[in-house]
């Protein structure tokens, strides 16, 4: 059924499949965390994508999951980050 | 409402000190203290209530928006093994690292990330307690000394990240299909929609990267060997275990529709099989247990190819749990003690660990029993779990995977008796280490006592086990057994031979596992017992401590193991048709197959020619006193365990016709192998192989008539006769080069009683036998008087033997000769040998003619001596090629089996792990799709 919301679905395939071939494609570490930050995105875009109920109303839900799992990429993130700097500044 | 009390212990009390660690406000004593007490109650109280079902709905929100949480047995068992190992290595780790704050922070994190795994039933409240754990454990690695630059836990934190968001991806997906997110209402409404079997694959892929099954496991080894001790522990045993039991909960709920047998045994199989490869060919203690958790797990994930329609699918999945515990317990003592033998050898490659045994005998205590129950010994959780699961996939008819189940067994003996072996080589030096702390030795015996006593609890609560008992034919292999052992022991205990405490411990708990299963009234006690005896005996073995008995050690114990391994497979096959008790006439009901696997592991016990290549190679080079035990009385177990499956009222089997023509044919092959023999205790032997042709004529002649009751009691008769007269000639040859030339004269008319008896001379017990068992071969169709050959090679062995005696020079020190009541008791045995078949000639006199019995013994006489004057001289020395049944194994040291060294390195490659997601993926959709 191609309704005006299949483009976002199409988006997020995309997105997900661009982040996993760069992720296991680039060797630069900081292109690894960006394609897994665009991974994250497009998983996102898929929960807010499915908060649209058949009745046309929209589910609170998944934009609860969204804004948890937002917090949970931000903190990741850091954290990579934050072994990035440990690693390039030789450990302690 | 008091059990409410449950989440808030296990969950909330580690948040608490999570932020109290954070905010310095009690030391990480305290911490320790006021947490471990708090969380054990909660698991207590969970386990005392999880039967009544009891759910939890946070903030009083009901499904299907609200979040639940509950207990199950399945969980309840982890979340006990969580507990029990976290407070553990808590201890272990406080002594380690001290108190660093943030440590204890992330540590208490990661505790209630777990307790939330193991509670939660909502699949988004899952991916954020995946995501803690992730996380705290990614920050205990980069802690760790051993991992300075962070390497390893970055790479494990870009994985698990990766693996997160492809969990939480299928969680967007089941979300929009069915509009809840609690794991038992979207098993309700499954469908088959394409993008339900998408989520699958996603969900399943986020999984599988986490319990690191191959080929998506590359980031394990790395991770847990850079972790400190009691990290690596916890990663171990316990947060690869979560992922496991999620895949289990996915597939049993909401993807149960969706399951495809073949996907998880090529995965299951996979880790299994490559996991082991692995870890046998690393040099550090280390990675070999890393590379062990990866095999592990490959059996949890072997549950999921079963169709949950079994009808012993329940018994299988308490089986794997049951595994899943026990390889927490046994994974978490390995590292523990890897640790502590880091501090102590000052690194952790193997061949820095030779002859550590000496130095750390409890520290190897408790690496014996935690590989041990990896390896699956009865009856430790491990054997408890891999019987279940095999029932399961016997009942299935699995076979492909049942076949490389029991190879990835093996596989797992291997690795652990390899570095086993290295640690109790003997070494020239003996420098006494500075001894440990008693919790570096006490935790480790700890946790894999508690993986023993996980399958004590599982068999006792089953009630598998019958009682002891004394029969007739218990009292009859138990006397030559009480005689020896009486005299082997009190021989170790005046004249110790080698003098080491190590050796006297181990006949005692051999001469144990040996009254064990003597008494056996049922086949689990039976097995058991064997299984121990054949370690025990490798040990018995080891202590000669030469290279030989290493060569010797080693034959033996991937003979032994090989039984072990086709033995529990009967095993398995048994339970599925009924109980184990003997007297319940088990072997009528088995399937040939599962005869025949019984028959090949009972003949490799025994040392049944064909199979008997250990035999000539392993009794000459143990320890006198070892020797006698192992031809005396060890290798008739193997003739108990065929007698008691072959009751009276089995019908009779056709095959023995032949066998018994087969058994004949050992006895004289076993002659002239022996004849050609170098030394006296390689020619005894190859008597006793000889020796066990005949007996297994006479059981073949048995299974034509199992009702004979005639011929059973000869068959025991000749096992006791066998076991005296062989004991005492090993004993003989064991002190004969320090016997000076007066007391050799004694001691060698002892050795011509017991010798004359083993050949069947006129007035012996021997004769008495073996006209009997041809008297009774003859009265079933058989030709009785092929035992005239039997005694033709015996004779002409015994002559070989007394050649090689009489040209062994004294050696100068006679003066340690043992005391005279010892030899008094020695005599005994010889005599015995003699005498007390003849007593039977009372109660079950020989109908044929004494005459005709005797004019045959003396013709083999005869004709021995007629061959043996003609050949004039032995040939002094020649030997065959020695023709091993096995290969040597890539043992000693760990050679890199080229091919999959490098297919290793490449699979750790990070572009790797993308090929193998997409291969993964390929696979998953072939199969489920």
């Amino acid at each position: 059924m191609l309704t005006l919301f299949t483009p976002y679905a199409l988006l997020a395939a995309m997105l997900c499949i661009m982040a996993l071939v760069a992720l296991f494609h680039r060797q630069h570490l900081i292109h690894r965390l960006l394609a897994i930050n665009v991974l994250s995105s497009a998983t996102f875009l898929l929960l807010v994508y499915i908060a649209r109920t058949p009745q046309g109303s929209v589910d609170t839900v998944p934009h609860a999951l969204v804004l948890t799992g937002i917090v949970v990429a931000v903190s990741t993130t850091a954290v990579v980050l934050a072994l990035y700097l440990h690693r390039f500044r030789g450990g302690r | 409402m008091t059990a409410n009390l449950v989440p808030v212990l296990l969950v909330i009390v580690p948040l608490l000190l999570t932020i109290s660690a954070f905010l310095r406000v009690l030391t990480p004593k305290w911490q320790l203290s006021i947490g471990i007490p708090l969380i054990s109650l909660g698991t207590v109280w969970a386990m005392m209530t999880h039967t009544a079902n009891v759910t939890w709905s946070l903030g009083g929100w009901a499904l299907p928006v609200g979040i639940q949480w509950s207990l199950n047995a399945t969980s309840v068992a982890l979340l006990a093994m969580t507990t029990t190992i976290t407070g553990i290595a808590g201890y272990a780790g406080y002594r380690h690292v001290g108190s660093r704050g943030e440590h204890w922070t992330l540590w208490w994190l990661l505790w209630g990330a777990l307790n939330v795994l193991w509670l939660s039933r909502d699949l988004f409240n899952v991916y954020v307690a995946l995501e803690l754990v992730t996380l705290s454990a990614a920050g205990l690695i980069v802690l760790s000394p051993k991992d300075v630059h962070g390497i390893a836990a970055l790479r494990y934190v870009l994985v698990a990240i990766v693996a997160s968001l492809f969990y939480l991806f299928g969680i967007g997906i089941l979300y929009g299909l069915y509009g809840t997110l609690d794991v038992d209402l979207i098993s309700q409404q499954a469908t088959l929609e394409p993008a339900h079997t998408l989520a699958a694959l996603s969900i399943t892929l986020g999984l599988l990267i986490k319990a690191a099954a191959v080929p998506l496991h590359s980031w394990l080894p790395q991770a847990h060997t850079r972790a400190s001790p009691h990290v690596s522990a916890m990663l171990s045993a316990v947060v690869v275990a979560v992922a496991v039991y999620w895949l289990w909960q996915l597939w049993q709920g909401p993807f149960r529709a969706l399951i495809s047998p073949s996907l998880f045994a090529t995965l299951g199989c996979l880790s299994l099989l490559w996991g082991g490869i692995n870890a046998l060919q690393q040099t550090q203690l280390k990675r070999l247990v890393a590379y062990s958790t990866v095999s592990q797990m490959g059996y949890a994930l072997l549950l999921l190819s079963l169709p949950p329609t079994l009808s012993t699918y329940s018994l299988a999945y308490q089986g794997t749990t049951a595994l899943l515990v026990a390889h927490g317990l046994a994974k978490a003592a390995l590292f523990l003690i890897a640790g502590a033998l880091v501090a102590s050898h000052g690194g952790d490659h193997l061949h820095r660990l030779t002859g550590s045994a000496y130095q750390h005998p409890w520290l190897w205590g408790g690496f014996a029993l935690a590989a041990g129950s990896l390896v699956g010994f009865p009856p430790s959780g491990g054997f408890m779990g891999k019987w279940w699961l095999f029932i399961g996939l016997w009942e299935a008819e699995r076979w492909v995977t049942a076949g490389l189940f029991t190879l990835g067994t093996l596989l797992t003996a291997a690795y652990f008796f390899r570095v086993v072996a290295i640690a109790l080589r003997p070494v020239a030096f003996d420098v006494r280490h500075t001894p440990f702390h008693w919790a570096q030795s006490g935790l480790p015996l700890l946790l894999g006592g508690l993986a023993w006593g996980v399958g004590v609890v599982l068999i006792a609560q089953q009630g598998l086990l019958a009682r002891l008992s004394i029969d007739i034919t218990t009292a009859l292999f138990g006397l030559p057994a009480l005689l020896v052992w009486a005299l082997v022991l009190m021989w170790q205990h005046q004249h110790p031979s080698p003098p080491r405490r190590v050796f006297t411990g181990l006949l005692w708990a051999t001469a144990l596992a040996h009254g064990l299963a003597l008494l056996a009234q049922d086949w689990l006690t039976f097995y058991i017992a064997l299984a121990w005896l054949g370690v025990l005996c490798w040990l018995l073995i080891l202590q000669s401590a030469t290279a030989a008995s290493e060569r010797a050690g080693r034959l033996y114990l991937a003979m032994m193991l090989l039984a072990e391994v086709l033995l529990f497979v009967a095993t398995a096959a048994m339970v599925t048709h009924q109980a184990l008790a003997f007297d319940s006439g088990t072997f009528m009901h088995l399937s040939p197959f599962a005869v025949l696997l019984l028959a090949v592991a009972l003949a490799i016990k025994a040392g049944v020619f064909g199979v008997h290549g250990w035999l000539p190679i392993a009794h000459p080079a143990a320890p006198a006193l070892a020797s006698a035990l192992l031809s005396g009385v060890m290798i008739k177990l193997g003739v108990l365990g065929a007698l008691r499956l072959l009751t009276e009222s089995t019908p009779a089997v056709a095959a023995g016709q032949g066998l018994f023509y087969f058994g004949l044919g050992a006895a004289l092959y076993a002659g002239v192998r022996g004849l050609v023999a170098n030394t006296p205790k390689t020619v005894l032997a190859w008597s006793s192989v000889g020796q066990i042709g005949v007996l297994t004529a006479g059981i073949s002649a048995l299974l034509l008539a199992p009702d004979h009751s005639a011929l059973r009691t000869a068959i025991l008769l000749l096992v006791m006769s066998h076991g005296l007269a062989k004991a005492a000639l090993f004993i003989g040859t064991g002190q004969w080069s320090a016997l000076a030339t007066r007391s050799r004269r004694w001691v060698s008319w002892g050795m011509t009683v017991a010798a004359l008896t083993l050949i069947g001379a006129p007035l012996s017990g021997g004769l008495y036998i073996k006209s009997w068992i041809s008297y009774a071969a003859d009265s079933v169709g058989l030709v009785g008087d092929g035992l005239i050959l039997a005694s033709i090679a015996t004779a002409g062995l015994m002559l070989r033997f007394a050649w090689l005696l009489r040209h062994q020079q004294p050696t100068s020190n006679a003066s340690t000769t043992p005391a005279a009541w010892l030899w008094w008791g020695w005599g005994l045995l010889c005599a015995g040998a003699w005498l007390i078949p003849l007593a039977w000639q009372v109660w079950l006199p020989y109908p044929g003619s004494w005459y005709l019995a005797t004019a045959k013994a003396v013709m083999a006489l005869m004709v021995t001596f007629v061959f043996a004057s003609t050949l004039q001289v032995w040939p002094p020395s020649f030997s065959l090629v020695n023709t091993l049944p096995l290969p040597s194994l890539p043992w000693q040291h760990a050679s890199r089996l080229r091919l999959t060294w490098v297919i290793e390195r490449r699979l750790r490659h990070w572009s790797s792990l993308g090929i193998m997601l997409v291969a993964t993926s390929v696979l998953f959709l072939v199969l489920v799709g």
